[in-house]
């Protein structure tokens, strides 16, 4: 019995994992920092939506092409983000760029 | 580790019934790995069971979920000798994009192996480009025709294969930028795809012909 339970666990955990991968999706998010809190922070996108983020080992931060430490990604810091999620309620950073915030001057 | 000690000793399975469970939840782990797990999430797909279930995804943008209408419409081309004829009128477009600062956007026709179209563009800025195509056969076999940054081209495009084929467009900068498309040839529609995972089909007419054009039937009749 506990042979069944055993490799009924093991394959429920193998299918949740292949569930969620099928899931993923690539998504660019553009925005204004409002939160960080270590390694998850949000971002107020240009419409008005949050996404909600997280970093790994792996995210990579640049600023003018020069990679930077994580803690540059403050509050108020202007981003673009190649993320990697089901959607913007949870999605993992593949990387981030430090940019300069739109210029206020309407379109030409 | 102890925790075996807590279990009734009736009920502990021998060694062998644990390495089989543990072994039948390797292989299971390994099978959704190989065929499911690696498409997905890195794009390897070394049993083609990605691309056979459906799994694989474009990047940039996913446009392998895209309702793109298929069908000929006149729109393959027969060849002969050095021309090649359609059943179907040629079309005109004409679009006009805003790609906000740092956004990016997809825009693509639909045409058949071997059909033609002309096109011209120009932006009022420099934009990251590409100009690619994806073939119906294999959306993950990504085809780059011409791929560097530029604020304009001109050119003429007959399809390697049938499938869509346009432009990847983003905007490095903090200012918006305005990007015109002219084109003609022998599609039936467009497909814009937005970062924000939207997409637009857009139907193409024919072109208008000229008002002086009769058609054979009248024109034999002598009018």
């Amino acid at each position: 019995m506990r042979k069944i339970i055993g490799a009924i666990i093991g394959m429920t955990a193998v299918l949740v994992v292949g569930v969620e991968a099928l899931a993923h999706a690539q998504y660019r998010v553009i925005g204004t920092i409002i939160q960080r809190q270590g390694v998850k922070f949000e971002v107020k996108t240009r419409d008005g939506r949050i996404a909600y983020l997280h970093l790994d080992e792996n995210t990579e931060i640049t600023r003018d092409q020069a990679k930077v430490s994580d803690s540059e990604l403050e509050v108020g810091r202007f981003v673009v983000i190649n993320a990697y999620g089901d959607d913007y309620s949870d999605m993992l950073a593949m990387d981030v760029r430090l940019v300069p915030p739109p210029a206020v001057t309407p379109a030409k | 580790m102890n925790s075996n000690a807590m279990a009734p000793e009736p009920a502990l399975p021998s060694p062998r019934k644990l390495a089989v469970a543990c072994l039948t939840s390797l292989v299971v782990a390994l099978v959704l790995l190989v065929t499911a797990v690696l498409p997905v999430e890195y794009g390897l797909d070394p049993l083609g069971t990605g691309r056979m279930l459906g799994l694989l995804r474009e990047a940039p943008v996913d446009a392998a979920a895209v309702d793109i209408p298929q069908g000929d419409q006149g729109l393959t081309p027969s060849l002969r000798g050095d021309v090649a004829l359609y059943g179907g009128l040629y079309r005109t477009d004409a679009v006009e994009f805003v790609i906000e600062p740092y956004d990016y956007l997809e825009f693509k026709y639909r045409l058949e192996q071997g059909a033609a179209m002309l096109f011209s563009w120009a932006a009022d800025g420099t934009l990251i480009h590409e100009f690619h195509g994806d073939p119906d056969a294999n959306p993950q076999d990504v085809r780059s025709y011409d791929k560097s940054d530029k604020s304009m081209a001109n050119g003429s495009f007959v399809a390697p294969v049938t499938g869509i084929h346009g432009w990847f467009w983003e905007n490095p900068g903090n200012t918006p930028i305005t990007l015109r498309l002219a084109s003609s040839g022998f599609y039936a529609e467009a497909v814009e795809f937005r970062s924000d995972k939207s997409r637009n089909r857009r139907d193409v007419s024919p072109a208008p012909m000229p008002a002086s054009t009769q058609s054979p039937a009248s024109a034999q009749s002598g009018e």
